[in-house]
């Protein structure tokens, strides 16, 4: 494409001269493979996968069964890769990953309601009239450990179901996630896994580079020093680049082999694991990947939990089991922590509808990677499950824990104006047990 | 004729009510000169006036919601030499031709305003704010005085009275408690709820003291940690604690704080010897249209200094001698050479007088576009934008990223892609389906330059400098052909839509 003389001096980035000098051009598909080649050799820093489980997922039907037990109802316990570890029937891929897996099985929280409980285990904090909006983990996360150059967001968030609408709070937009939506389960495209709004609009590509130097035109005219042009401008940029690389190329899961596909499992949620893996590679630090209702079930179990709990675990096994045999394939298991929780468990006593209902008072979450080590139990739960017997774990203590496990100094504080605000809300104490 | 018949009228009723300053001051010239001068005393002289196109932008966005048509920037530009207050007193008072449209506009684009004031962005409400904002746009409509909306919310009687503002915002005694000190006092007592503030005077007491106020009304959700009615009403117990109803900078409980609490409360709440609530309330109002309050912490005015201070409480007083006049009030403020100052950068001193640009909100960017792009808006096209969920779509997507203060720009990506590549956006530039492009590229009336500048107009209030008049004209003339000289008339709309000055307000 040839430039007009004006806009030779138009300061455009630096990005689009060395696409336009090395590749001949803007147009897109030829030269991606490589973009993402390059993307998949840098060795990313540390990151965090979150596979959030809102809802509520029932304790005994997936980390810990009760067989035995009145209150275990039907589900039998299987023994995994660690003697002496016993999980749900319903995991059996996870079974097999136990040496990289610990299992909180003493949460002990106070909330009860959906909303509140949401609020509570997305930003560890509990939640108050007014006051602080406080940011949720993925924010919290890419504030800290997002880096300075990439084309990529901070905090990418998959298919995004919760109760109640949370987001960065305090830290603001550059933190807040970019959702990739994910409306249809249909195995054979990736359609159903798309950021919004990244072709171009008008459908020509090449029009990208021309924009971009009316735009830079324009911004003289903007007082440049005044902060929101100055935001204004960077955000755009930022933006522009996620479209120009059709962000990296970490959304063409069809380069991935068709077997790993299949075993992520080919819906909605297993293919979003996969995209998870390939943001991280690319240097995502935070990635949140939902699982709500997969065909007829829903972790909201009060109407008969047990096949309810046994078709979720039947899209969530196999995906999570592969996300970490994959990361771990490629060396990223010990730089990415995957973190495995809802927002409460459920009740050990069967109701009369063969369903659970809402429980914070002893329930269960899944660490992996990152500097957690694997292949152990914290914490126990008495015989019939209605309590913690053994070290009981908050919302704080397992929010100090999680950011230590990626090398964060839970005791820190993030600035709003002139007020520290702790990261981690008071009493929480990370578990050296669990920090390897 | 029927015009000065409703002055008439509105004069004997505002002289009944308000005798001197309503009739003296109209339109708000004498307390604009005032706020000139005292303005002078605190910052020294203003900086430079910013061009008439700049404030004609300025006073569209800011007062009815929208940027100005390429018509109504000519029709203001016959207006002669007062045109500012000329234009001012049309839009916010109604006068001229478009009376019905501009007293709509305006009384929706406050209510917006509030809306936000009273229930900021990141709020977790309780089911939908629309309620909210239909009150308060009947009560910017009807002209009510502002002491009166506010008494309004003070003394609900049921969690569903004053748009229902109580429930929205958690339909506890303690978050209603927090809201109306940080909204109508300026305060933020907040921190007190669960312990004694640690960085100003507020204690435990107060804060609670002022939740007993709104312990008997019901409809309240269960949450075992948070208040519990103790049965009597003005009285309220948290851990423990029974706490009597007691209004701020008092060290004791109300005498008999059974006797109708809330009526009482929101009395004092909005008397003229509250210290703050004038105060606060011209202080939100500068805010809104200048960007930064007079003091710019605006909900912690403890922090004032002296001088702040005082410019804010006389402000305030001259508000209250007016009848707390809402209208009058941002008439006065328009009218001053600091609402018409040009935007400055920033300066390394909080003490002088500063101008940031203000970035406009999710509805003003939709129905900006909507004016700009000639997009149809009759209310019986049910193809129109507005009513097919482009709007609420635009609105929601925004929404997400509000900054606190009208200075922030708080979008992130998703909010940039949007507005890059969203459908709006394709249909503005697409030469076939935009109405703003078809009439300025197909107008056999107009050249290239005249091309170009009308497109400056409707989208950026503003003609091109000469320079981007030079590169454009470069930039047309390196099309090989007519069809893709067209097509690039759709990529300068596009720029201008994206452009950090299109979000901005100068």
């Amino acid at each position: 494409m040839s430039m007009t003389r004006p806009f030779e001096t138009f300061s455009r980035r630096e990005l689009f001269r060395i696409a336009a000098a090395s590749l001949g051009g803007i147009s897109c598909s030829p030269w991606l493979p490589k973009l993402a080649m390059a993307a998949g050799t840098k060795r990313p820093p540390k990151a965090c996968i979150l596979l959030w489980m809102g809802g509520g997922p029932s304790q005994m039907e997936t980390l810990d069964p009760k067989p035995g037990h009145r209150n275990g109802g039907p589900t039998e316990a299987i023994s995994t890769a660690v003697p002496g570890i016993e999980l749900s029937h319903n995991l059996p891929g996870l079974a097999t990953q136990m040496k990289d897996v610990a299992l909180v099985r003493s949460m002990k929280t106070r909330e009860g309601d959906h909303g509140r409980a949401t609020q509570l285990m997305m930003t560890g904090y509990r939640p108050m009239g007014g006051m602080t909006d406080y940011p949720v983990l993925g924010s919290l996360i890419s504030h800290r450990l997002k880096p300075n150059d990439s084309p990529l967001p901070g905090f990418v968030s998959i298919a995004p179901f919760r109760f109640g609408n949370l987001g960065s709070g305090f830290l603001g937009p550059d933190h807040s996630p970019l959702v990739v939506s994910g409306a249809s389960n249909d195995p054979n495209t990736r359609a159903n896994l798309t950021v919004e709004n990244l072709d171009v609009a008008g459908g020509n590509p090449d029009a990208l580079l021309e924009r971009q130097g009316l735009l830079n035109m324009l911004r003289q005219g903007a007082p440049s020093s005044s902060p929101a042009a100055v935001k204004h401008a960077s955000v755009y940029d930022q933006a522009m680049r996620m479209v120009e690389t059709r962000g990296e190329g970490a959304f063409e899961l069809d380069e991935e082999p068709t077997e790993l596909r299949d075993a992520y499992g080919r819906n909605r949620f297993g293919q979003g694991c996969l995209l998870a893996r390939r943001l991280v590679e690319r240097g995502v630090p935070f990635v949140e990947v939902s699982l709500d209702a997969a065909g007829q079930g829903s972790w909201d179990s009060h109407v008969n939990n047990f096949s309810a709990v046994s078709s979720m675990c039947e899209v969530l096994d196999p995906a999570w089991s592969t996300l970490l045999s994959d990361l771990r394939d490629r060396g990223l298991l010990d730089s990415t922590l995957v973190v495995w929780m809802g927002e409460f468990g459920r009740t050990p006593r069967i109701n009369p509808n063969r369903g659970r209902d809402h429980f914070p008072d002893a329930w269960s979450v899944a660490l992996s990677g990152g500097a957690i080590s694997g292949g152990q139990v914290y914490g126990k739960t008495s015989a019939d499950g209605m309590e913690v017997s053994d070290n009981p774990v908050t919302a704080s203590d397992l929010y100090a824990t999680l950011l230590e496990g990626l090398g964060i100094d839970s005791g820190g504080d993030n600035a709003m104006g002139d007020r520290p605000i702790p990261l981690v809300d008071e009493g929480g104490t990370p578990i050296r047990e669990l920090l390897g | 004729m029927s015009k000065s018949v409703v002055l008439l009228i509105f004069f004997s009723v505002a002289a009944a009510w308000r005798p001197v300053a309503a009739v003296a001051d109209s339109h708000g010239d004498t307390l604009s000169q005032w706020i000139d001068q005292r303005g002078e005393q605190l910052w020294g002289k203003p900086p430079a006036a910013c061009s008439d196109l700049t404030f004609v932008r300025r006073v569209y966005l800011d007062l009815v919601g929208r940027v100005p048509s390429v018509s109504e920037i000519r029709d203001f530009q016959t207006l002669g030499d007062d045109r500012r207050e000329l234009l001012v007193n049309e839009l916010v008072f109604g006068e001229g031709p478009r009376r019905e449209a501009y007293t709509r506009l305006s009384a929706s684009s406050l209510a917006r305003h509030w809306r936000r004031v009273l229930i900021p962005p990141g709020t977790v409400v309780n089911g939908s704010v629309q309620g909210l904002e239909t009150w308060l746009e009947d009560a910017f409509r009807e002209a009510k005085p502002y002491d009166e909306m506010m008494r309004e919310i003070a003394q609900i009687q049921s969690p569903d009275s004053a748009g229902g503002y109580y429930r929205l915002v958690g339909g506890t005694p303690e978050s209603y408690a927090g809201n109306l000190s940080r909204v109508m006092l300026g305060v933020r007592l907040d921190c007190a709820q669960c312990h004694d503030h640690p960085f100003t005077d507020w204690k435990q007491h107060d804060f609670w003291g002022l939740a007993a106020f709104y312990s008997d009304i019901n409809g309240s959700i269960d949450n075992p940690d948070g208040s519990q009615p103790t049965g009597k009403s003005g009285e309220i117990r948290f851990e423990g604690e029974t706490y009597r109803a007691k209004v701020l900078w008092e060290d004791t409980a109300m005498d008999d704080a059974a006797r109708a609490p809330r009526v009482r409360l929101a009395r004092w709440m909005t008397s003229r010897e509250n210290p703050n609530f004038a105060a606060t309330a011209v202080n939100r109002f500068w805010q809104l249209l200048v960007g930064r309050g007079l003091y710019a912490d605006i909900e912690n005015l403890d922090l004032a200094n002296d001088d702040e201070r005082a410019f804010l409480d006389d402000l305030g007083q001259k508000f209250a001698d007016d009848g707390f006049h809402v209208q009058r009030l941002i008439a006065a403020i328009c009218k001053t050479n600091w609402y018409a100052a040009r935007a400055l950068s920033e300066s390394d001193s909080d003490e002088t007088f500063r101008r940031e640009l203000k970035v406009i909100s999710p509805e003003q960017v939709f129905d900006s576009l909507e004016q700009s792009l000639h997009l149809p808006i009759s209310r019986i096209d049910p193809a129109a934008p507005r009513w097919t969920g482009a709007r609420a779509q635009m609105v929601n997507r925004l929404g997400e990223a509000i900054g606190e203060t009208p200075e922030d720009y708080a979008s992130g990506i998703p909010q940039a892609l949007m507005m890059m590549n969203g459908p709006v956006t394709s249909d503005a530039i697409d030469l076939d389906r935009s109405r703003l492009l078809r009439a300025v590229v197909e107008s056999p009336f107009f050249d290239e330059d005249k091309r170009i500048e009308t497109l400056y107009l409707a989208v950026l209030t503003r003609e091109p400098s000469e320079a981007e008049k030079r590169s454009l004209t470069e930039y047309l003339d390196n099309k090989p052909d007519e069809t893709t000289r067209r097509k690039a008339f759709g990529e300068i709309l596009w720029a201008l839509l994206n452009s950090p000055e299109f979000v901005l307000c100068r």
